[in-house]
């Protein structure tokens, strides 16, 4: 049962994704066709209870190994060998740069906000 | 048919990811061995001493390829589950998002034109802070290397995963929501493992992270593209 409900799930995720993808074509977004599924589903899930039950197994199910997902992409990076080593130096600034400063920013503007009371309940 | 050299490579490609995810638990997840980068970098190895081409092997692994359309989608499940908090602290978060996906991508846009960077190295690493099935989507969309993403990806949430929160400690935002969502707006999936060895609090606020700047990434990154006439 778990493993039916389940491919029902991978369905409605698939379906999701084509959904994205139908509306990033169809309306000449730039937007990539899964992102925007995923916000659909994030709106779905609050209009349709059962969706929840249905798609959390499957959906950690995926989440867990995600990471196997993009080895294959990744591997890819063999191609482009020499286009690394010639741009090592900024490719390794952008790195260590950016990310320091996306994380400063982050943290300070999270912080500049005064957070709402919960005063109420 | 699939030939027989391409299916060879998937099995290798899903045993390695496995064992070294055996190896990574065995260490208590010290982030430079973190498995996805281990794999990579073993195949390439392969691949290059028994002179394999790319699409031999991406013919086979395509099929883990194909995956990541349906797991971007499920990230919405995660968010879900952390409604509560998304909407209590909607300010603070819908601020540091933005600003941090803002800077995220200009930042990495700056650098790389100071020291020198191609264009397609400016396109394919701008989304290097969002989770890497949305970041190759966004590259894919502006025309950079989607291989070049995936290692930059990975690459930046090892580097946030070993110096983020301890770089953190030298500035004075101190609480672990801002901390933590800090570290998801920075390095992602890696960064959020790294918080929840921390606690439990600085995991939540990065995790809510990579979903939201996924999202935010995605709809800002074309739209600084097209401004910058890249």
């Amino acid at each position: 049962m778990k493993y039916l409900s389940s491919l029902l799930g991978l369905l409605i995720l698939v379906c999701f994704q084509l959904l994205g993808e139908a509306c990033t074509k169809f309306f000449k977004l730039p937007l990539p066709g899964p992102v925007l599924g995923m916000f659909f589903l994030f709106l779905s899930l609050f209009a349709i209870k059962p969706l929840y039950n249905l798609l959390s197994f499957p959906s950690h199910f995926l989440l867990r190994r995600m990471s196997l997902f993009f080895i294959p992409a990744g591997v890819g990076i063999m191609t482009l060998l020499d286009r690394i080593q010639a741009e090592l130096l900024p490719l390794l600034s952008i790195l260590i740069l950016s990310t320091l400063i996306t994380l400063v920013v982050s943290s300070y503007a999270f912080h500049v906000i005064p957070k709402k009371e919960k005063a109420h309940d | 048919m699939i030939e027989w050299s391409s299916l060879f490579w998937l099995a290798l490609t899903i045993l390695l990811f496995q064992v070294f995810t055996w190896i990574f638990h065995y260490f208590k997840r010290f982030p430079l061995l973190q498995p996805v980068a281990l794999s990579i970098a073993l195949l390439v190895v392969c691949l290059l001493m028994f002179k394999v081409e790319y699409n031999t092997y991406f013919e086979g692994s395509r099929l883990l390829h194909y995956l990541l359309g349906p797991s971007t989608v499920a990230l919405a499940i995660p968010l879900y589950e952390k409604r509560a908090k998304l909407f209590s602290l909607w300010k603070p978060l819908a601020f540091s998002l933005f600003m941090g996906s803002l800077f995220g991508i200009l930042s990495a846009l700056a650098v790389g034109k100071i020291f020198g960077a191609s264009l397609l190295v400016l396109k394919s690493v701008a989304a290097k802070s969002v989770t890497t099935p949305i970041a190759i989507g966004i590259t894919d969309k502006v025309g950079g290397d989607i291989s070049l993403t995936a290692v930059m990806v990975i690459a930046t949430g090892i580097f946030g995963a070993i110096a983020g929160l301890t770089f953190l400690r030298y500035f004075p935002f101190k609480d672990e929501e801002a901390q933590g969502f800090a570290m998801g707006m920075a390095c992602h999936g890696i960064g959020t493992a790294r918080c929840f060895q921390e606690s439990v609090e600085l995991g939540t606020f990065a995790g809510l992270a990579i979903g939201l700047n996924g999202l935010t990434t995605a709809l800002l990154l074309p739209l600084i593209f097209r401004l910058l006439g890249l």
